[in-house]
């Protein structure tokens, strides 16, 4: 069946369209003007429900291609892969026996202090989904959403560092700003010396850059950059960036820092809702004191 | 008037539409992502010319704020992008069907850079310095693959644009 075209007539009725403009851009500006006012709340319209389905389709194959690879790996591969992963489980648990104690001394020695402090942070694991929103912006999206407890401005961080920060989110998924996003700035604490400044996102995934530091600070190529904690949406001491090795003939900060994340290949990132109520202080009674870690909610 | 139906043809627009969105979001190799043209926007230019009684600047909008969504923007920003764009593309609808293939080219390079040019308008953040030229290869692509992309769409749904 073919659309004839000779029957219609050839200028479309003028003022009809007039108007319907004038509604388009009045219709336009009224729903901007109400998602501006939304996005400083970290609401936005209840649209995204519609095009839910489109953003799962695409992310359909590359997901079936990954599990079908998966599949298909050795079995001999898995039995290593699989004792590999028990021993490491095993180090790290080791190590967190130490980190309890510590914690717990930190709290101790902050409430002698009279400071604040955060109790904990719970991870909630995510997996990116395989869509592509804007080229120019450094994003993630993960098929995590509000349904599922993550909200805007939580951090994210992978087994290496952190990746960014939730920037929207929709009943099932999330998009994440990365830091390496030229709009993004990490305020980040050298290791070492404790020295703060800004990390910058620049749009390449394998470089941050340091534009507040100047040019005789303390640094060195191989210090470790991490989270200071100071905007109060990256907890404190998250490894951020490491500082490469100096290139022939150019000082240490041209070559910028390394995201330490796997910011193109990572196959789950970790959610982190802080609670971040503070205690006022730690109570000096030791049987107090549990009893008002125990009772905070997290 | 005496043309066909569209109720004929709503399961093509709705297909079209659904493959544009698809298309719009697909995750490209490394070096291509720039390069993803506005299927949707070419998709609503496919359709607004051969039945605009039909598919016009209010549905334009409509199908921009699905987009907004999609794409995580403001919604708005593309409802105001493809309405306008529309607008404009009905303005010219009479010259712009009979004009050769290349010619049309050229008229859709400065349709969709209007396009383009209202959702930068209407953007939050600025654009990053890296990115300006960036942001205008899905303009330039999708000019040069009009021509394929109006072949091969008549084709699939059976709508001529030509007399």
């Amino acid at each position: 069946m073919r659309v004839r075209l000779d029957h219609k007539p050839f200028v479309v009725n003028g003022s009809a369209l007039h108007i319907k403009l004038i509604i388009c851009l009045v219709a336009s500006l009224i729903v901007l003007a109400i998602e501006n006012h939304l996005e400083g709340s970290g609401q936005r319209l209840p649209f995204s429900a519609v095009v839910e389905p489109v953003r799962q389709l695409v992310n359909g194959p590359a997901r079936l291609f990954r599990k079908l690879s998966d599949y298909s790996a050795q079995q001999t591969d898995l039995v290593i892969e699989n004792q590999r992963l028990r021993e490491e489980a095993l180090v790290l648990r080791g190590q967190q026996l130490r980190f309890d104690a510590l914690e717990q001394e930190n709290t101790r020695l902050r409430g002698l202090l009279d400071s604040t402090f955060k109790v904990g942070d719970q991870v909630l694991i995510a997996e990116p989904l395989s869509i592509s929103l804007v080229p120019y912006e450094n994003l993630i999206v993960v098929n995590k959403g509000e349904l599922h407890g993550v909200r805007v401005g939580q951090a994210v961080v992978d087994g290496n560092g952190v990746v960014g920060q939730v920037l929207r989110v929709t009943s099932q998924t999330a998009d994440i700003v990365m830091i390496t996003d030229p709009s993004h700035a990490t305020p980040v604490q050298i290791n070492r010396t404790g020295l703060r400044t800004i990390a910058v996102g620049t749009g390449q995934t394998d470089r941050l850059e340091l534009p507040y530091l100047p040019g005789n600070a303390d640094i060195e190529p191989g210090d470790l950059l991490v989270t200071s904690g100071l905007d109060g949406v990256f907890p404190a001491g998250y490894p951020v960036a490491r500082i490469p090795p100096r290139k022939e003939g150019q000082p240490v900060l041209q070559g910028g820092a390394v995201p330490m994340a796997r910011l193109d290949h990572n196959r789950e990132l970790l959610v982190v809702r802080t609670d971040s109520t503070p205690l006022q202080k730690a109570p000096a009674d030791p049987s107090l004191r549990s009893n008002a870690l125990e009772s905070h909610d997290p | 008037m005496t043309h066909e139906p569209l109720a004929s043809h709503r399961i093509a627009l709705a297909l079209t539409l659904g493959f544009a969105m698809i298309l719009r979001i697909l995750p490209l190799q490394e070096g291509w992502g720039p390069f993803n043209p506005d299927w949707v926007a070419l998709v609503i230019l496919f359709w607004i010319f051969p039945v605009p009684e039909r598919i016009g600047i209010l549905w334009a909008w409509g199908v921009g704020l699905m987009v907004d969504a999609l794409t995580g923007r403001l919604l708005g920003q593309h409802g105001l992008a493809y309405g306008v764009m529309a607008y404009l593309a009905l303005l010219m609808r009479a010259r712009f069907i009979l004009l050769p293939l290349p010619i049309q080219s050229l008229w859709v390079l400065g349709l969709l850079s209007a396009e383009s040019l209202l959702v930068l308008w209407t953007q939050r953040q600025e654009l990053p310095a890296a990115m300006q030229f960036q942001y205008w290869y899905p303009v330039l692509t999708g000019a040069l693959i009009w021509p394929f992309f109006l072949f091969i769409l008549s084709g699939l749904t059976g709508v001529r644009h030509r007399p």
